[in-house]
């Protein structure tokens, strides 16, 4: 009986042993990540101030990319800050952990989160900013919904530093910075894609420093050295060795 | 008899280096083989599986098209970038130029793709307007017809600028056959039809 009774509890607790080592995951059906910044940061229609945010998606079955935006105050409770129609987002490696892309934007602005990516995912959220959409420090600004320290408030427009406490590993969020997006976003164009065109002003601004590029290989050059090289060097050696020949042949040469 | 091998010496040298400068070439052909197989490998699973056209800015080396000029026999892979490493490889997206594979409409965006004279691109010496250019990327396949081409100096960037008409620019040195840095760049124009 005893031994039945052994057998059922441990049958019973190697039943749980999985669900005890992998606790059911909520985040990973609303994605829910925690993203520390240290500086104001911009999303369409608002600017963060510094804080503890959380990215989440809305708990729909039909719609995989209305993004809810939420803060976090010093006792955890979160309220909702926006509500935000994204675009998918491939990437091409799997991040490894939450991952917050920026768009660049004007000095005295606060830079603005391009997408973000949760942890296994190859494809993100890709914010969808109304064309011109630059907005200020002050304008729109969420009220910090968490203690800042001191460090956490850097003048602009140095990119945010981001920490991400969702999901519970507690890795530090990959931080990528986009530099060619020099220009905000049109909504139907992603913004690397405008900003890659370049207008005659621009051309002929930057006219003076750049130069279309080099395309003149050597290989051809490479190639003909190299075999004249090989060539030679047999005829040289050839050369050599009949004139040997010949002088070891005529007469009185010495053996 | 000393003489002799001297010369053998100096033969056997010749041989060595020889070899070694083209054994270097041989290399780097295969290497830029190699990447452009890995690089169409990887256009066609993009392709085969329909996704958004890539929203997030594109880095350096990254894939960006593939270029195919069916009557010039020409087929490359095209890179992000347009520095010597890159088209070591294959062609370059010149960067701050429009991106393959973007909706824009004719006359708002000039792709600008740049190559070696002595590899890629030789047979544009041979290209004439009406020429068809296919560019296909992971969003899809457009088609453009060469207009125009033109000599000009290095610094006449102003062949990338985006006018109507010019959807596509093709870069190469000039003159083809030239040894060194050449003096001029060829440039081939065209415009999307399709």
């Amino acid at each position: 009986m005893n031994t039945r009774l052994n057998a059922l509890c441990l049958g019973g607790i190697l039943a749980l042993v999985p669900f005890l080592a992998q606790p059911v995951r909520a985040d990973e059906w609303n994605k829910k990540t925690e993203f520390e910044f240290s500086g104001p940061v911009q999303i369409p229609g608002k600017v963060l101030a510094a804080g503890k945010y959380v990215f989440q998606l809305e708990d729909s079955e039909s719609d995989r990319y209305i993004v809810q935006v939420f803060s976090e105050d010093s006792n955890g409770k979160e309220s909702l800050v926006a509500t935000l129609i994204a675009v998918p987002e491939y990437r091409e490696e799997t991040p490894d952990k939450p991952m917050v892309r920026f768009d660049e934007r004007p000095a005295g602005t606060p830079e603005a989160i391009h997408s973000w990516f949760y942890p296994g995912d190859n494809t993100g959220w890709q914010f969808v900013y109304p064309k011109g959409e630059t907005l200020g420090t002050a304008a729109n600004m969420t009220p910090a919904p968490a203690p800042v320290t001191a460090a956490a408030a850097p003048s602009m427009p140095d990119p945010p530093q981001v920490q991400d406490a969702e999901p519970t590993d507690k890795e530090v969020a990959e931080v990528e910075e986009e530099v060619t997006a020099a220009e905000p976003a049109a909504p139907a164009a992603p913004a690397a894609e405008v900003a890659l065109v370049p207008t005659p002003e621009a051309d002929s601004q930057a006219g003076a420093d750049r130069m279309l590029p080099e395309t003149g290989g050597l290989s051809v050059l490479e190639l003909a050295i190299g075999l004249s090289m090989v060539v030679g060097g047999i005829a040289v050696v050839s050369a050599s060795r009949r004139t040997s020949a010949v002088l070891s042949e005529a007469p009185g040469a010495k053996e | 008899m000393r003489k002799s091998s001297w010369l053998i010496g100096l033969g056997s040298a010749l041989i060595l280096g020889g070899a070694a400068c083209l054994a270097w070439q041989f290399w780097l052909q295969h290497e830029r083989a190699d990447a452009q197989r890995h690089a169409k490998e990887w256009l066609d699973r993009r392709s085969a599986v329909p996704r958004p056209a890539p929203a997030s800015p594109v880095r350096r080396g990254d894939v960006v098209a593939e270029i195919d000029i069916p009557r010039l026999q020409v087929s490359v892979m095209v890179f992000e970038g347009d520095d010597l490493g890159i088209l070591a490889k294959g062609a370059g997206h010149i960067p701050g130029t429009a991106l393959p594979g973007t909706a824009l409409p004719s006359g708002s965006g000039n792709i600008g793709i740049a190559a070696h004279r002595d590899t890629y691109f030789r047979p544009l010496r041979s290209v004439h307007a009406n020429d068809v250019i296919s560019l296909k990327t992971a969003a899809g396949t457009s088609r453009y017809m060469v207009t125009e081409t033109k000599i000009v100096r290095p610094s006449d960037i102003g062949v990338l600028a985006p006018v109507p008409g010019r959807d596509l620019t093709l870069v190469t040195c000039y003159p083809f056959f030239y040894f060194g840095s050449a003096p001029e760049r060829f440039i081939v124009h065209a415009r999307k039809v399709g």
